[in-house]
C-alpha cells in the first residue's frame, strides 16, 4: 500500500497547478472558453497524450496522472473540455479505429492539432447509451438522421465522435466534421459557463472513412468509466478548494467584533464538508484500485460506487461554501459559487447519482 | 502509488481465515454476532487459542510478546476477526494498558504483568473519565499521593467499561496540584480487590452492563504500579488514545452488518415485508456498502502513514463516520425487521422468541442503543470536529 505520488506525479500536479493558476482571472476578462490556443497549450504540456496509447503519439500514463489533473483543473476552474475530449475522446478513438486512421485520428488529436468531441447522448434518452441516430448505408457511405444532444465541447470542435445505429443493428462510432452538410448545430451555454452543443442530422451524407468502426455498448460504457473517475476528481479538486476558500473566509471576516471563524458552529460546519470531501478522496482510491486490479465487473462496481459517494455530497459541500461567504457567496464576482455551478453540470454528465447506485446495485446482485 | 495489498498481505489474510475457520468456538460467534457483549468466561477460551497461535498481542512490539505485525497486518487480523465473529478480550488490556505498559513501563511492571495479559488471565479497565472530567479530560480530580512505599489514591471514576469484571484499572490520576492540569497527572495500575475500590454498574439504555461507577477511598497501590516517570500521564494517556487511531471505524463490524442484511431482507420479504420496502431497504443498504468501501480507504490512507500533518484529522474523520455508519447499519436491520424487535431480548434468548421473531432480531434493539455511545468514548464527535478544525484550518 503506497499513497505517495511518484516525483513525476508530483511534477505534473505542480506544473498543472501553475498554468492553470489564472484561468478564473481569464474567464472573468471573457476569454478562456473560446481560446483554442489554451487546448495547444493542453497538448504542449503533454496533458492530451497522457492516457493515449503510445504508438500512437501517447504517453499511456496511468488513469492516477490523469486524475492529478482532472483534480487541478476542477480547483482552477478550467473551462476546456479536457474530460469529453482528451480523455474520452482519445479512449473511444483507441477503442473503435484501427490501422493507418487509428494511428493519423490519435497523432492529430494528441498533437493538439484538431479537437473532437464525443456525442454519445440523445435527446429523450437521458444516460441511454445505444442510439437511435440511424446511419444508413447510402452508396459507398452512409446517411445519418437522428439527433444528439449536450455534446460538451462542441461549440470550436472539429468534429464529433458520434455513436449511430447501422441498417443490421450494430453500433458504430462516425466521425462527423461539424460543418458537414446535413448537420445543423446549436450552442448553448451550460450553468458552468462551459459549452454544447445540440446536433441534429437531417439525411447527412458521410463517407466511408467516417464510420471509425464498430463497437459494443459495453465497451463505450468502459472507456466513459475512465472519464467518470475524471469527472470525480475534478469534483473533488472544485470541492477541496472551495472548503479551502471558505476557510480563508471565516478568518478574515470580521462580524460582532471578531473572526467568523471563532465560532463553533462555523468551524463545524466547515470540518463537516472537509470529511465529506475527505471520503470521496478515499473513494476515489478504491476506484484506482479497481482500475489496477482489471477485472471489469469490479472496475464498474467501483466507478459507480465513487459517482455516488462523490455527487451524493458534492452540491451539499459546494453549497455549503456559498452559504457561509454570506451574499458575497450568490455573486458571480466570487469565485465560491463558480464551484456549486460547476458541481451541477458534473453531477449529470456521465450518467447520475441514481443512475450509478442503480448500476451499482445490479452488479452487486 | 501502489493502491493493492502485497502478496505477502494476502498470503497473510488466507492464514488469518483459514485460522479462524479452524478454531473460533461456533457458540462464542454465534453469542458475538446477536449484538451482545461477550463476558469473560466466555471469551477467555478464545484469548488461549490466540495465545497459543501467537496471536494473542497484534498491537504489542515482538519482543514483549506481540506479533510484530506491519499496521496493514493487525488492520487485516481484526477485519477478518470482524468479519468472523470473533470477539475480543479485553480490548483495554491488549490495544491501551499493554501497549502503554510495553513503552513506558519499567522492566518489573512488565514482568509482572504482560506475561498474564498475553494469557488472557489479566482483564483491565480504564479509569479516565470521571463525574466532573468528561470530554475535559484533564481536569479530572482524583488523587495519588506518594505515602512511603506507596501511592494513596483517593476519587472517583465513571463510564468505567468493565470495571466489574476487571483485575486491574490503569488509572489516571493527579499526583501533581501546583502544576497546570495537564502536566500534575501520572497513570498508575490500581488492583480492583484492593480495599477502598467500590464498583457500581450502571445501567445503561441498551440493557447490556459494561460501563461503571468506581469509587476509589484511600487505596494503597505499591509506588512501583506507577507507569514511567511521576507526572508523565498526560503523554501516556495521549500515546494510549493514539495507539488505535483506526480502530473506531469498526470495519470488522460494518462488514459484519453489510453481509447479512441482504439475507435479513429476503428472509423478511418472505415473512411479510412489501417488495417496494424491501427495494428501499436495498438501496439503504447499497448506499451504506458504498460508504464503507470509502471509509476502509481512509483506513488504509492512515495505516500507509502518508498524512503527515493530517493524521489527527484523519483519525477523528474516522471516527465520526465510523459510528455515524454504525448507527445507520443498525437501524436498517432494525427498520428490516419491522415490529419484531419491539420486544426486549436477553443475552440467552434464541429459539422461538416473543411475537414469533426470527433469531436475528435479538440483540437488534440492543446494539443500536448501544451505537450512541460510539459518539461519545474515545472523544466525542464534537471533541473530533475541534480536533479537525485545528490541524486543518486553524
Amino acid at each position: 500500500m503506497d499513497f505517495a505520488l511518484s516525483p513525476e506525479q508530483d511534477m505534473l500536479r505542480d506544473s498543472a497547478r501553475r498554468y492553470l493558476a489564472n484561468d478564473f482571472a481569464a474567464r472573468r476578462r471573457g476569454g478562456e472558453a473560446a481560446d483554442g490556443a489554451r487546448w495547444r497549450d493542453y497538448a504542449d504540456l503533454g496533458w492530451i497524450a497522457l492516457l493515449g496509447p503510445e504508438d500512437a503519439g501517447g504517453l499511456g500514463g496511468e488513469i492516477e496522472d490523469v486524475l492529478i489533473l482532472a483534480e487541478e483543473m476542477g480547483c482552477a476552474l478550467s473551462l476546456q473540455p479536457y474530460v469529453a475530449s482528451a480523455i474520452l475522446a482519445i479512449g473511444l478513438v483507441d477503442l473503435v479505429a484501427g490501422g493507418q486512421q487509428r494511428l493519423d485520428i490519435l497523432g492529430e488529436m494528441t498533437s493538439g492539432e484538431r479537437r473532437f468531441a464525443p456525442a454519445l447522448y440523445e435527446p429523450g434518452r437521458r444516460y441511454m447509451l445505444a442510439p437511435e441516430l440511424r446511419a444508413a448505408a447510402s452508396g459507398a457511405g452512409y446517411r445519418l438522421s437522428g439527433a444528439k444532444t449536450l455534446v460538451v465541447g462542441g461549440a470550436g470542435a472539429d468534429g464529433m465522435l458520434a455513436s449511430a445505429r447501422l441498417d443490421d443493428g450494430a453500433v458504430g462510432l462516425f466521425l462527423v466534421p461539424m460543418d458537414n452538410a446535413g448537420v445543423f448545430v446549436t450552442p448553448y451555454a451550460l450553468i458552468d459557463d462551459g459549452g454544447a452543443i445540440d446536433a441534429r442530422f437531417d439525411q447527412a451524407d458521410l463517407g466511408p472513412d467516417a464510420l471509425l468502426g464498430i463497437v459494443s455498448v459495453d465497451a463505450i460504457d468502459d472507456v466513459l468509466d475512465e472519464a467518470r473517475l475524471a469527472q470525480c476528481a475534478d469534483a473533488l479538486g472544485a470541492l477541496e478548494r472551495a472548503i479551502e476558500i471558505t476557510a480563508e473566509y471565516l478568518k478574515t471576516r470580521t462580524q460582532f467584533g471578531q473572526p467568523l471563524a471563532n465560532f463553533q458552529a462555523l468551524q463545524h460546519s466547515v470540518v463537516e464538508m472537509y470529511i465529506e470531501a475527505d471520503s470521496i478522496r478515499s473513494s476515489l482510491y478504491n476506484a484506482i484500485a479497481a482500475f489496477d486490479r482489471g477485472g471489469r465487473e469490479e472496475r464498474r462496481r467501483a466507478v459507480s460506487s465513487c459517482w455516488v459517494k462523490t455527487f451524493d455530497a458534492a452540491k451539499g459541500i459546494a453549497g455549503m461554501a456559498v452559504h457561509l461567504h454570506g451574499g458575497i457567496g450568490m455573486t458571480t464576482e466570487y469565485p465560491v459559487g463558480h464551484y456549486l455551478r460547476r458541481i451541477m453540470v458534473s453531477e449529470r454528465s456521465f450518467g447520475d447519482v441514481e443512475h450509478h447506485l442503480a448500476r451499482y446495485m445490479d452488479l452487486a446482485s | 502509488m501502489r493502491l493493492a495489498f502485497s502478496s505477502e498481505d494476502e498470503a497473510f489474510r488466507a492464514e488469518v481465515r483459514a485460522f479462524l475457520v479452524a478454531e473460533l468456538p461456533p457458540e462464542i460467534a454465534r453469542r458475538e454476532a446477536m449484538g451482545f457483549h461477550n463476558k469473560r468466561a466466555t471469551v477467555h477460551p478464545w484469548q488461549q487459542k490466540l495465545h497459543a497461535r501467537g496471536w494473542a498481542a497484534p498491537n504489542w512490539p515482538a519482543e514483549f510478546g506481540g506479533t510484530g505485525w506491519s499496521s496493514i497486518q493487525r488492520y487485516i487480523f481484526e477485519l477478518e476477526c470482524g468479519l468472523a465473529n470473533a470477539p475480543e478480550y479485553s480490548l483495554i488490556a491488549m490495544s491501551m494498558a499493554g501497549p502503554v505498559l510495553c513503552r513506558f513501563g519499567s522492566s518489573a511492571l512488565r514482568h509482572e504483568f504482560l506475561e498474564p495479559m498475553l494469557r488472557g488471565d489479566y482483564w483491565f479497565c480504564q479509569g479516565f473519565s470521571e463525574p466532573q472530567a468528561g470530554s475535559d479530560l484533564a481536569s479530572l480530580r482524583t488523587r495519588a499521593v506518594r505515602d512511603g512505599d506507596d501511592y494513596v489514591i483517593t476519587g472517583q471514576k465513571i463510564w468505567t467499561t468493565d470495571a466489574h469484571m476487571a483485575d486491574y484499572m490503569i488509572c489516571l490520576a493527579r499526583t501533581d496540584t501546583e502544576v497546570k492540569p495537564q502536566a500534575g497527572l501520572s497513570m498508575i495500575i490500581m488492583p480492583m480487590d484492593a480495599p477502598g475500590v467500590t464498583v457500581r454498574p450502571i445501567d445503561t439504555i441498551d440493557g447490556d452492563a459494561h460501563v461503571n461507577e468506581v469509587f476509589i477511598e484511600d487505596v494503597r497501590v505499591p509506588a512501583h504500579y506507577l507507569i514511567g516517570d511521576p507526572n508523565s500521564g498526560w503523554a501516556q494517556a495521549k500515546f494510549l488514545l493514539g495507539h488505535e487511531r483506526t480502530h473506531n471505524a469498526y470495519l470488522g463490524m460494518l462488514r459484519r452488518y453489510l453481509s447479512r442484511i441482504p439475507q435479513l431482507i429476503d428472509g423478511e420479504t418472505g415473512r411479510g415485508l412489501p417488495e417496494l420496502e424491501a427495494k428501499e431497504y436495498r438501496r439503504r443498504h447499497a448506499r451504506l456498502a458504498i460508504d464503507v468501501d470509502a471509509l476502509e480507504w481512509s483506513v488504509l490512507r492512515v495505516l500507509a502513514g502518508t498524512e503527515g500533518p493530517a493524521l489527527g484529522a484523519a483519525a477523528s474523520a474516522i471516527s465520526i463516520r465510523g459510528a455515524a455508519y454504525l448507527l445507520r447499519a443498525a437501524d436498517l436491520e432494525m427498520a428490516i425487521l419491522g415490529p419484531q424487535v419491539v420486544p426486549r431480548f436477553a443475552p440467552g434468548d434464541m429459539g422461538v422468541l416473543a411475537g414469533g421473531a426470527p433469531p436475528a432480531a435479538a440483540g437488534r434493539t440492543t446494539q443500536y442503543l448501544y451505537w450512541w455511545a460510539a459518539t461519545i468514548f474515545g472523544g466525542s464527535d464534537e471533541i473530533q470536529r475541534n480536533i479537525i478544525w485545528s490541524t486543518m484550518f486553524r
